[in-house]
C-alpha cells in the first residue's frame, strides 16, 4: 500500500511539473519533434520503470531522461538525413528557422538542456549538471562553450551559479 | 531580459500543447505496454568483439555493394517529362509501415496505422499517424489513437471535418470505427460497424454516410456484405444483400448518387476454396436501399475505380471506360497499357489517374498518357499512395532486403503535369467557421450586431455579400462566458453558460428575413473547448449549478421558429417552455444538459427579424425577452 501511495504522489508530482517539463522539451528536443512527445516517451520510460516510485529525484531523473532520449532523436534524425541524401539528388533540407533559433539547434540536447536549466529557470549549474548526467566541470564547460558559439546572434550574459 | 534568456524562452514556447491529461494518459498507455524485445546485458569483452565482428562484415559488405552496383541506382533521375522530378519527403517522425489507413483531405496526406518491421524484429501492428503537407513539406503527427484502435489493414476517408477511419484492435479483432479531427488533434471513438473481423474492407463516404462493404474473413468471403454509418446518430445499418451470394468486389467508389462496386467474383459457397464466379459489379443506392446488377462492360478483370465527369471511370487489366449510371451505359472505353508490375493506381482529379510501377509509372490526365520519371519503386510494397492537390506522395512500403523485408521511414513526392481544382472548403465546424445561418429569401441584411465578452476570441459575421463585422464584446458579467455554436449535420446547436451571472445585450446576431449570415470563429480551439458537448461543465470552476441553456425565436410575437429541442437521445422536448416559442411569452428552453437544437436547414431562423442572442433587445426598441437566456442568479423563478 505504501508503494501505492508513493507512486500517487510521484505522479502528482510528475503532473505538476508538466508545464516545465514541457518547456524543457521544447529546448531540448530537435525542431523535427513535438515536445509533448518527447515528454510522453520519457514518462512512459520512468512510469515503466519498476522501481519509479522510489526514485529519489524523480524531476532530476525524468529530465535526464528526456535529454538522452532526445540524444538518440538527434543521432536517428542525423542518420535518416543521411540515408535520404543518399538515396536522392535534388532533395533540399534546408529548414527556414531563424537564425537565433538555428544556431540554437546546433548545439547539443545536454547543452541546450543546461541552458535551459541555468539560464531559463535558474538551477545551480551543479544541480542542472546531475540532471543531464555530466559532471558540474563538464557542464560549466559546456555551458562556456556554447555562450562562444552564440556569440554572434546572442549577446553574451553572465549567469547565476 | 537578455537576449540568451529570450531565444531560449521562445524555444521553450514551440509547439501546441497537448496538455498535461493527454500526454499523461498517452504514456500511461505506452508504459502499460509490454516490452517488445528484453535487453540481454553481455559482457563488455563480448560487446567489443561483437562490435568488431559487425564492422567488419560492413566493411566486407560495403567493398563488395560498391563493386557491384551501378553507382546511379537508386537516385531519382528527373528524365521522363516533369521538370520538377522526385524529391524526397522529409522525416515523418513516425516508423515507416506498410498497410496504413491513407487518405487526404485535399490539403495533407493522412497516414495512420499498418504494420512496421525493423530489421531483425517481428511485424508490429502500429497505433499512431501522421499528417504530410506538400506544400509545406511538414508533417504533424496524429494524436495517440484511442486505447485498443490499432491499424492493421485499416482504411481512412474524409468526411469533410473529420478522418474516419475504420481498423481492428488486432489482426482478428473486430473491425472498430473513430474519427480524427485535424483541427482539434482529437480522436472519437464512434459505434463499431456490425462486421466482424475482416480485411480488406472498402470504405466510402457518400457525403452524409459512410458505407463499409466487401473484405474477407480468413478463408472466407466476409458476410454480411456491409454496413452504412449515420453520423447523426451514430449508427450502424447492415446493408441488403447485393445479387451475387457472397461477393467480394474490387473497387468500390460513390458516384454521386449510389456506390458502385465493381468487378470481382462471388462465391457460392462463400469460401475462398469454392470455385469464384466473375461478377461485373452492382450498384447500391442508399436513398432507395436498392441493388441494381452493373452491366457488363468493355473491361476485362476491372480493378480500380475513381469518380468521373459523367460517371465513374474504371481501369481493368488492359483498358478503362466511363460508366454512366444516369444511362446504364459505358463509354469512353480506351486500351490502356497498364505494365504487369503495376502495383497501384489512385485518382488524379475528376478524370485523372497515377498508376505506380516498379519504376515509377504513368500519369493519365483524362486524354493522354504521360509517363513520370523513372525511380525505383520496387520496394514499397504496401506503401501509402494518395494524390494531394496535384502532387503524388508515396511514403513508407516494405523494403525487401534480399533476407528480409523492413519498413522504409522515407517518402518521395512528385508535381504531377496536370493540376486539379483545389478541393472545396470543408463543411462548416466548430471553431473555425463558417457556421452558415441560412434563410431564404432576398438576401438583403440589416440589423447586424454581434457582442461578445469574457476575453474570448472576436466573433465574425461574415455577410452574403462579402461584408464582414467582427465587433468586441461587451456586456457579458462573467470572465468564463462561454458563447457558441455549433453545426452538426446540418442543425445548428447554440448554447450559453454564463456562470450564473446575469447576461444582457450580448446578441449573435441580428438578421433580417432573407439574410444569409456566416458565423465564424476567428480563433478556434479556445471556442473549440467551449462548444463541445461536454466542455461546458468545466467553464465555470466554483460555479453552483452546471446549466446550459439554448433557445431561438422569432421577435414576431405571431411567427413561430418552428425550431424544436431535441434531446440527445434523439426524442423532441415538449412543454410550455421548450421548443417552437413566439417571443412575447419570454419562454425559455432550460435544461441541465445540451440538447440539440434541432433547426432543420431553414427552421432556425426562419422569422421575421429573428434574433439569437442572450436577452436582446429588439433593435426597434421594442423591449424583446426572447431568444437566448441562461442563469441561476437572475430569474428566481427557473427550476
Amino acid at each position: 500500500m505504501e508503494d501505492v501511495h508513493q507512486g500517487v504522489d510521484a505522479t502528482a508530482t510528475l503532473r505538476a511539473l508538466y508545464p516545465r517539463l514541457r518547456g524543457f522539451a521544447a529546448v531540448v528536443a530537435p525542431l523535427e519533434m513535438e515536445p509533448d512527445d518527447l515528454v510522453q516517451e520519457a514518462l512512459a520510460r520512468v512510469l515503466a520503470s519498476p522501481s519509479w516510485p522510489e526514485i529519489v529525484d524523480i524531476e532530476a531523473y525524468t529530465r535526464r531522461t528526456m535529454v538522452n532520449l532526445a540524444s538518440n532523436e538527434r543521432r536517428r534524425l542525423g542518420r535518416a538525413r543521411a540515408a535520404r541524401q543518399r538515396e536522392v539528388v535534388d532533395v533540399s533540407f534546408v529548414h527556414e528557422y531563424p537564425s537565433d533559433v538555428a544556431d540554437l539547434d546546433r548545439l547539443s540536447p545536454v547543452t541546450r538542456a543546461l541552458l535551459c536549466l541555468v539560464v531559463l529557470e535558474g538551477w545551480a549549474v551543479a544541480d542542472a549538471a546531475v540532471a543531464c548526467g555530466c559532471t558540474a566541470l563538464a557542464a560549466r564547460a559546456r555551458l562556456s562553450r556554447a555562450r562562444r558559439q552564440l556569440r554572434d546572434v546572442i549577446e553574451s550574459e553572465p549567469y547565476d551559479e | 531580459m537578455s537576449d540568451l534568456r529570450r531565444v531560449i524562452e521562445a524555444r521553450a514556447a514551440r509547439g501546441a500543447p497537448r496538455g498535461v491529461d493527454a500526454v499523461f494518459a498517452a504514456a500511461e498507455r505506452q508504459a502499460s505496454q509490454p516490452v517488445a524485445k528484453a535487453v540481454v546485458r553481455r559482457p563488455r569483452w563480448r560487446i567489443g568483439a561483437l562490435a568488431g565482428a559487425v564492422s567488419i562484415a560492413l566493411v566486407a559488405v560495403s567493398l563488395v555493394w560498391l563493386a557491384r552496383s551501378d553507382p546511379e541506382a537508386g537516385r531519382v533521375t528527373t528524365e521522363g517529362g516533369n521538370e520538377s522530378g522526385w524529391t524526397a519527403t522529409p522525416h515523418a517522425g513516425i516508423a515507416g509501415r506498410s498497410g496504413a489507413a491513407t487518405a487526404t483531405d485535399g490539403h495533407r496526406m493522412f497516414v495512420w496505422g499498418g504494420s512496421g518491421k525493423v530489421k531483425g524484429s517481428r511485424q508490429t501492428t502500429l497505433a499512431d499517424g501522421a499528417l504530410f503537407d506538400p506544400v509545406t513539406s511538414t508533417w504533424e503527427r496524429v494524436a495517440p489513437a484511442p486505447t485498443g484502435f490499432a491499424g492493421p489493414g485499416g482504411v481512412a476517408v474524409w468526411d469533410g471535418n473529420r478522418f474516419l477511419v475504420l481498423a481492428p484492435a488486432d489482426t482478428d479483432a473486430p473491425v472498430g470505427l473513430a474519427a480524427y479531427d485535424p483541427e482539434s488533434r482529437a480522436w472519437e471513438v464512434l459505434a463499431a460497424p456490425p462486421l466482424g473481423a475482416r480485411d480488406g474492407v472498402s470504405a466510402v463516404w457518400t457525403g452524409t454516410q459512410l458505407i463499409a462493404a466487401g473484405g474477407v474473413s480468413g478463408d472466407r468471403i466476409a458476410t454480411p456484405f456491409g454496413a452504412t454509418y449515420d453520423p447523426a446518430s451514430n449508427t450502424w445499418t447492415v446493408l441488403p444483400e447485393p445479387p451475387f451470394p457472397h461477393y467480394l468486389p474490387a473497387a468500390a467508389v460513390w458516384d454521386g448518387g449510389a456506390v458502385v462496386f465493381v468487378g470481382g467474383a462471388s462465391s457460392a459457397g462463400g469460401t475462398s476454396v469454392d470455385p469464384q464466379t466473375p461478377e461485373a459489379g452492382a450498384v447500391y443506392n442508399p436513398g432507395t436501399e436498392e441493388w441494381m446488377g452493373l452491366v457488363e462492360g468493355p473491361i476485362a478483370r476491372p480493378a480500380w475505380a475513381f469518380p468521373a465527369t459523367g460517371g465513374i471511370t474504371v481501369i481493368g487489366e488492359s483498358s478503362s471506360a466511363t460508366f454512366s449510371r444516369a444511362t446504364d451505359t459505358w463509354s469512353d472505353a480506351r486500351p490502356v497499357t497498364i505494365p504487369d508490375d503495376v502495383r497501384r493506381v489512385v485518382a488524379h482529379g475528376e478524370k485523372g489517374w497515377v498508376a505506380l510501377t516498379d519504376r515509377g509509372g504513368s500519369e493519365f490526365d483524362g486524354a493522354e498518357l504521360s509517363a513520370l520519371p523513372e525511380v525505383d519503386l520496387s520496394d514499397r510494397r504496401g506503401a501509402s499512395v494518395v494524390v494531394v492537390g496535384d502532387v503524388l506522395v508515396i511514403w513508407g512500403g516494405l523494403h525487401d532486403t534480399s533476407t528480409e523485408d523492413t519498413a522504409l521511414e522515407t517518402g518521395l513526392v512528385i508535381r504531377l503535369r496536370h493540376p486539379v481544382a483545389p478541393p472545396p472548403d470543408p463543411a462548416p465546424r466548430p471553431g473555425d467557421g463558417p457556421l452558415s445561418i441560412d434563410v431564404d429569401g432576398d438576401g438583403a441584411v440589416d440589423q447586424l450586431s454581434v457582442v461578445r465578452g469574457g476575453g474570448l476570441p472576436a466573433l465574425r459575421l461574415t455577410l452574403a455579400g462579402g461584408q464582414t463585422s467582427s465587433l468586441p464584446i461587451s456586456n457579458v458579467a462573467c470572465g468564463k462566458a462561454v458563447l457558441g455554436a455549433h453545426m452538426l449535420d446540418g442543425h445548428v446547436l447554440i448554447f450559453y453558460d454564463n456562470c450564473g451571472n446575469t447576461i444582457s445585450n450580448a446578441r449573435l446576431a441580428t438578421v433580417s428575413n432573407g439574410a444569409l449570415a456566416k458565423v465564424t470563429f476567428a480563433t478556434g480551439d479556445e471556442l473549440l473547448d467551449q462548444v463541445s458537448w461536454n466542455a461546458h461543465s468545466n467553464c465555470c470552476p466554483g460555479a453552483s449549478v452546471d446549466v446550459a441553456c439554448l433557445a431561438v425565436d422569432g421577435r414576431d410575437a405571431l411567427v413561430r421558429t418552428g425550431s424544436r429541442l431535441i434531446r440527445p437521445d434523439g426524442t423532441e422536448v415538449t412543454g410550455e417552455n421548450y421548443g417552437d416559442q413566439p417571443a412575447s411569452t419570454y419562454r425559455r428552453a432550460w435544461t441541465r444538459s445540451i440538447y440539440r437544437l434541432r433547426g432543420g436547414n431553414l427552421d432556425l431562423i426562419r422569422t421575421e427579424n429573428g434574433v439569437i442572442g442572450v436577452d436582446a433587445p429588439d433593435p426597434t426598441g421594442v423591449p424583446l425577452r426572447n431568444a437566448l437566456h441562461c442563469g441561476t442568479a437572475n430569474d428566481p423563478s427557473e427550476p
